[in-house]
């Protein structure tokens, strides 16, 4: 084995493309491992922990090679398959580059003046969003701020500033907006229609986008304004502004706020505001005694007179069904008349969508009696600790801050959450997995698959040790979506998972899994 | 036919996505221009432009993002090509529709005296235009009369939109936002113009079309959204004046002459309309030469 | 009524971006047509004070002002005097350029030069006595920018020196600089041989008050508009300064030729001017300082109002920071070198004359100026690029000066602290490089940046000057 670690300065690279580029690298002959990355503190650890000394005074923006090979041949095979990557990413991103050609915009600003923009999307690394997103509102556009780790303050400050030059800051942390029918950040392909978002939550308001979608009702715009937008610290700034432009748009007809769990004063001051405002405004805001999103968008579609249809839902199909003789019953309901569990086993859920867990952890803690653990705890007392391991009841977010510093969101890379999915698979304390799966612009372009595995995989492993795990996935995503709603509900329900459009009724599935009665007691 | 190798995404304009996303039919390729194709499909005045992030968009395009990569459009005029099932399929590229933009139509002023801010730009055909608008409002014109003024204007002057019919189609417009205007006027001036629709070329046809209903190159509908959020009084507020100046700017950059001969037809029957409102208007420039409108159009690239 | 949101709603989006390269292409795939920043991380350091300076709410108009501060001002050649009588500067006094300094610390090429003031002024009989006393601290030191004057090189300018007076009536500022020596063996690269030392005299004596009855008589010479024609006749205004010295030539030749004086005089002061094509430098340095006098003292504005080195440390000002300066080791040029000198000849970065790219032209006006490259290195389309990409870190383009083959664009002018400390880039500055041991007098030309340290401190004290509650 031959270790290769290099520096290199003044080459700064997103995460998305280095994890490319590793990979490529990884792909060369006679490489057996490989990491290219910004020499990020959590970066260095991770290339630590791989066995490479790491040396001291590395700065964050250089960027760090490290490839272990069979031998130095496969070292040098490395570093031309890194050359080569490298110089397919600025192949990319450049363009131009001749006689005649103006050097790319290095500020955003430039850039929203060269192209002539109309609006802005932020995604650079979250102590670098404020100056960008400042940068587009002096332009005079609207800016979508994708990054998160970006200060409250800061996010009050640009709030004010993008007011009084009348435009909107969507974001900080907004993964999500669909403006004229256009996505933007992570996004499904909805029809257009009459109803209007806003939106405090990326992954809620494209759980709301799925279920009108599958309701048959599009959508005009759907305007995020950051998850903390309802937080008293910044108190419904930029939502008070999107309701206001969806009023005044020809194409809305009604508008529905959806919203994580927000503080009472701010959502009672913007019903005031909403009363107003001459348009019918609903409210799909989620927390304690409020009804979950598909609650929510149920009493919105009676609101406009419509049908309520059945949510799609794909069944778990037998894992021995490619076997000649099927068992007759549903596996699950197998293992639970197994009378052989004794110790206490648990929910556990595995996120990426902050509004998809915050959701299962309300319904699930009205149904179990009890609160659960988690990196994002419904009150502070139920906070895992760093290692997010506790014997309970239990729901990550992959997706919070968190987790996502110096790494790319799980619907991009999902690594950390498949390491996990593999952990709960040998842990017997897991009695029930619940996973989400997000579909639509942005996200993995066939995340399915990769997911079907890990679900397979764990499953596997739990047969092996003599007990039943079964697999909930709640799954976002429209007809529309690239991806292919139906392709990937069958993918993961062939791997054994019951898979549900809607998160609220995955959530009690899952429950019900799990054999959780009324009283919040496992059978 | 083979599929095209090349796809290129696209926007498909509101009012084309039923043809486009239609049953696929045989069009023609009408012209070829750097920044626009434009398609024959169907009648005379059924024409699909296909254009780039930096041609003309017409209230009918299909609008691809990108300026044309070198190859070209690949299309000579006469080419067949196919439209439908959400694609234009030109012979080496796909144009796909994965997207509906929506153009806007003309808004109404709430003032009576909009267009305050054309009367005193030197523009070409001011007068036929007024002359045509004060037939339609002095009650019940003869329709030969109508017809004789309209008959001149439809297909008059050279190139793929005469001069003529862009006065028209601005006349249409203002019809749309004068607040003295009705829907009655618009469609007896559009029954005049149908049945000439042959004697023009099928692009300028189909832009008849359009602005009878309200609907226009994006340039125009920002000038006329302007005016309308502007009202008439010229010596109102600097930035506003600004704002329309620019947008008058924009339009007077279309074509060679088109710019210049839209404003003309649409400050004429603004003019008129105003005038009979009971209020004075300027004298109408008798200033034809469209060389010196279009001069104008030199907008100098405001600093930072 | 106006459409909320500036019409957001309702037109079909034309979105920028800056970050990961996927949400670009997501849109591309969705036909919307995108600009792509070319995003890099800040200087380190600098992210959180950039933060608060962005959200400065002064700062747009603050900078806005500046740049229109500096292309307003003024230049008009006034009179030639004597350092003392012009500056008040007083005997034991000597400027220098560039950032404050004291001996212990001065490269060569400045303790040459200043030796050969003490020779000059006759406050030393030999270079060892000056160099005594120099280090025995009899002499102040002061930088030409404290008094508003800017000197090229070493920047020495001694009381019995003749400066040439440039007047900004817009501002109602002065600016002052030394004479132009000619190339060669000259003080201003720390050379100090009697041939330097004679020619000096001779500029006192001769030179200085000749150019002075000229200019009285001429009447005041628009500095501003020679500079604006000479950046379309090729030169840049730095390094290169042909056109505009014969410009100038043009100008003072009448009044000159029927100047009081022996017609040998006469003829040798023509003679040495026209045989110096930088005769202009010592009069565009002063014009360019009057644009950036102008911009000072100007609360919540991050533009940079001097950049200036001394050999040793680079320094610059701001215009939200008063007089304060901030430093950095100065790097040394790269570029081409006369006869046999190399790089190890080469003395770091010396001299006021980045006055120039901190008004807009010089190095930031390369583009208009593309022989520039046979003197300092490079290609055509490299000076090309150095303009283009200045205009990423300043404020402004100029209004009078302008690029004829960028379709007369106006020069990037204004920089912009912030724009540099966001993206890195470095302000270009064309140069002269001086030798490294005292007394050698110029080893070449070429390219050469402030240390980024100059910047991460200014924004860091810009930052400290936005007020409110942090």
């Amino acid at each position: 084995m031959t270790d290769h670690l290099e520096l290199r300065s003044g080459a700064y690279y997103d995460s998305v493309s280095l994890m490319q580029v590793s990979r490529q690298v990884a792909g060369g002959n006679g490489v057996s491992a490989a990491q290219v990355a910004m020499a990020t503190e959590l970066n260095l650890e991770v290339i630590g922990a791989m066995g490479f000394t790491v040396p001291q005074g590395v700065q964050p923006n250089e960027l760090v090679v490290a490839i272990r090979a069979d031998d130095a041949d496969g070292v040098a095979a490395g570093l031309a398959a890194l050359d080569a990557a490298l110089a397919g990413l600025r192949s990319a991103g450049s363009g131009a580059g001749g006689f005649g050609a103006a050097p790319p915009p290095r500020t955003l600003g430039r850039a929203v003046r060269a192209g002539d923009a109309t609006l802005a999307l932020v995604s650079v690394p979250g102590q670098h969003a404020t100056v960008e997103a400042f940068d587009a509102i002096a332009q005079g556009v609207s800016v979508m701020v994708f990054s998160d780790n970006v200060p409250v303050e800061d996010e009050v400050r640009l709030k004010d500033a993008a007011a009084a030059q009348d435009v909107l800051v969507m974001g900080p942390d907004c993964g999500t907006a669909v403006v004229g029918g256009v996505a933007l950040g992570f996004a499904n392909v909805v029809e257009r229609g009459p109803v209007g978002i806003v939106a405090a939550s990326g992954t809620g308001a494209q759980q709301v986008m799925a279920l009108l979608d599958a309701a048959g009702l599009g959508v005009s715009h759907c305007l995020g304004v950051g998850g903390r937008d309802l937080s008293s610290a910044v108190g419904g700034r930029s939502t008070r502004q999107a309701l206001a432009a969806l009023a005044a748009d020809e194409a809305t007809e009604s508008i529905l706020v959806v919203s994580k769990p927000p503080a009472a004063e701010v959502l009672a001051d913007l019903e005031g505001y909403a009363a107003g405002l001459g348009k019918p405004v609903h409210w799909a805001t989620l927390g304690a005694g409020r009804p979950d999103l598909t609650a929510a968008v149920e009493s919105f579609l009676g609101a406009l007179g419509r049908e309520v249809p059945p949510w799609p839902h794909w069944d778990a199909l037998p894992i021995s069904a490619t076997l000649k003789d099927p068992p007759d019953q549903d596996p699950h309901d197998a293992s639970e008349s197994d009378g052989s569990r004794r110790e206490p086993r648990f929910l556990r859920g595995l996120f990426c969508g902050g509004t998809l867990a915050d959701e299962a952890m309300l319904v699930a803690a009205q149904e179990l009696g009890v609160g659960l653990r988690s990196n994002i705890p419904l009150s502070p007392d139920l906070a895992l600790d760093a290692d997010l391991r506790a014997q309970a009841h239990l729901v990550i977010d992959f997706g919070d801050d968190e987790l996502t510093r110096g790494r790319a969101h799980p619907m991009i890379d999902p690594t950390l959450r498949l390491e996990r999915i593999a952990a709960e698979g040998a842990d017997p304390g897991c009695g029930v997995l619940l996973l989400d799966l997000v579909l639509g612009h942005g996200a993995h372009p066939d995340p399915a698959p990769e997911l079907a595995e890990a679900i397979r995989g764990a499953r596997a492993v739990a047969t092996a040790a003599g007990r039943d795990l079964p697999v909930v996935v709640s799954l976002t995503g429209t007809r529309g979506d690239p991806q292919g709603l139906d392709t990937s509900g069958a993918q993961l329900s062939a791997a054994g998972a019951a898979v549900h459009l809607s998160n609220a009724e995955a959530t009690r599935h899952a429950l019900a899994l799990l054999g959780v009665d009324r009283d919040g007691a496992t059978r | 036919m083979t599929p095209s190798a090349t796809t290129w995404p696209a926007a498909v304009s509101e009012r084309s996505a039923e043809l486009v996303h239609g049953a696929p039919r045989r069009g023609t390729v009408l012209a070829a221009f750097p920044t626009a194709l434009y398609l024959q499909v169907g009648g005379h005045a059924d024409v699909l432009p296909v254009v780039t992030r930096d041609g003309l968009r017409l209230p009918t395009a299909l609008a691809v993002a990108t300026t044309l990569p070198t190859v070209g459009w690949g299309a000579q005029p006469g080419d067949e090509v196919v439209v439908g099932g959400g694609a234009v399929r030109l012979p080496g590229v796909t144009v796909r529709a994965v997207r509906t933009w929506r153009p806007h139509p003309a808004p109404r002023a709430a003032a009576t005296t909009v267009g305050g801010h054309l009367a005193t730009l030197p523009l070409p055909w001011r007068v036929p235009a007024r002359g045509v608008a004060e037939l339609l409002l002095s009650g019940a014109p003869a329709p030969s009369a109508l017809a004789d003024r309209v008959g001149a204007l439809v297909g008059a002057g050279p190139g793929l939109t005469p001069s003529g019919d862009d006065v028209l189609c601005g006349a249409l417009l203002g019809l749309r936002l004068h607040p003295r205007g009705t829907s009655a006027s618009v469609d007896e001036l559009w029954r005049a113009v149908q049945p000439r629709l042959t004697v023009t070329t099928s692009l300028s046809a189909s832009l008849l079309r359009e602005a009878a209903d309200g609907y226009a190159a994006e340039p125009v509908t920002r000038l006329l959204q302007r005016l309308a959020s502007a009202g008439s009084d010229s010596s109102s507020g600097v930035g506003e004046g600004a704002t329309v100046t620019e947008a008058v700017h924009e339009v007077l950059a279309i074509g060679h002459t088109s710019g210049a001969d839209l404003l003309g037809g649409l400050a004429g029957c603004l003019e008129a309309l105003t005038a009979q409102s009971g209020q004075t208007t300027p004298s109408a420039s008798t200033t034809v030469n469209p060389l010196t409108a279009t001069s104008l159009s030199a907008t100098p690239r405001s600093l930072p | 009524m106006s459409t909320p949101l500036r019409g957001l709603l309702q037109a079909d989006p034309v979105v920028a971006t800056a970050g990961a390269s996927m949400f670009a292409d997501a849109l591309r795939d969705q036909a919307v047509e995108v600009t792509e920043t070319d995003w890099q991380p800040p200087l380190d350091g600098s992210a959180p004070h950039l933060a608060r300076v962005a959200g400065d709410p002064r700062r747009r108009e603050a900078n806005e002002l500046a740049w229109q501060r500096m292309t307003a001002a003024g230049a008009d050649f006034v009179d030639v005097r004597p350092a003392s009588e012009a500056l008040g500067l007083e005997r034991g006094t000597f400027l220098h350029a560039g950032p404050p300094i004291e001996w212990e610390r001065a490269s060569g090429p400045l303790r040459g030069a200043l030796i050969g003031a003490m020779l000059f002024e006759g406050m030393a009989d030999t270079a060892e006595a000056a160099e005594a006393a120099l280090a025995g601290g009899d002499v102040e030191l002061e930088p030409c920018h404290h008094r508003d004057a800017v000197g090229p090189m070493a920047g020495v300018v001694s009381p019995s020196m003749w400066v040439y007076e440039l007047r900004d009536e817009v501002h109602d500022h002065t600016s002052w600089c030394s004479l132009n020596e000619g190339l060669g063996k000259v003080l201003r690269y720390g050379a100090y041989g009697p041939e330097v030392i004679d020619r000096l005299h001779w500029m006192n004596s001769v030179l200085g008050p000749l150019l002075q009855q000229a200019i009285r008589a001429a009447g005041p010479i628009d500095v501003k508009s020679i500079i604006s024609q000479m950046l379309q006749m090729g030169d840049e205004g730095h390094n290169r300064n042909r056109a505009g010295s014969l410009m100038l030539l043009r100008e003072l030749l009448p009044t000159l030729i029927t100047a009081d004086g022996s017609s040998s005089d006469i003829a040798e002061a023509v003679r040495f001017s026209g045989a110096n094509e930088h005769f202009f430098l010592n009069l565009g340095m002063p014009a360019c300082k009057l644009s950036t006098l102008a911009a000072e003292g100007i609360p919540g504005s991050t533009v940079v109002t001097t950049m200036a080195r001394n050999g040793t440390d680079f320094g610059i000002r701001t215009a939200g920071t008063g007089d304060q300066w901030f430093t950095g080791p100065a790097n040394t040029p790269e570029g081409l070198f006369l006869g046999s000198y190399g790089p190890d000849d080469a003395n770091p970065d010396i001299g006021d004359s980045a006055i120039t790219e901190t008004a807009g032209i010089g190095g930031f006006a390369m583009a208009a100026a593309p022989a520039i490259v046979k003197f300092v290195g490079g290609d055509v389309p490299l000076a090309l690029r150095a303009t283009r990409t200045m205009y990423e870190i300043t404020v402004g383009e100029h209004t009078a000066y302008q690029v004829p083959i960028l379709e007369f664009r106006g020069t990037p002018t204004g920089i912009d602290v912030s724009a540099v400390a966001r993206t890195g880039i470095l302000p270009q500055i064309n140069t002269g490089m001086a030798g490294r041991v005292a007394g050698t007098g110029q080893v070449g030309a070429g390219l050469v940046t402030p240390p980024a340290a100059c910047f991460t401190q200014a924004i860091a004290a810009l930052a400290a000057a936005v007020p409110g509650d942090g």
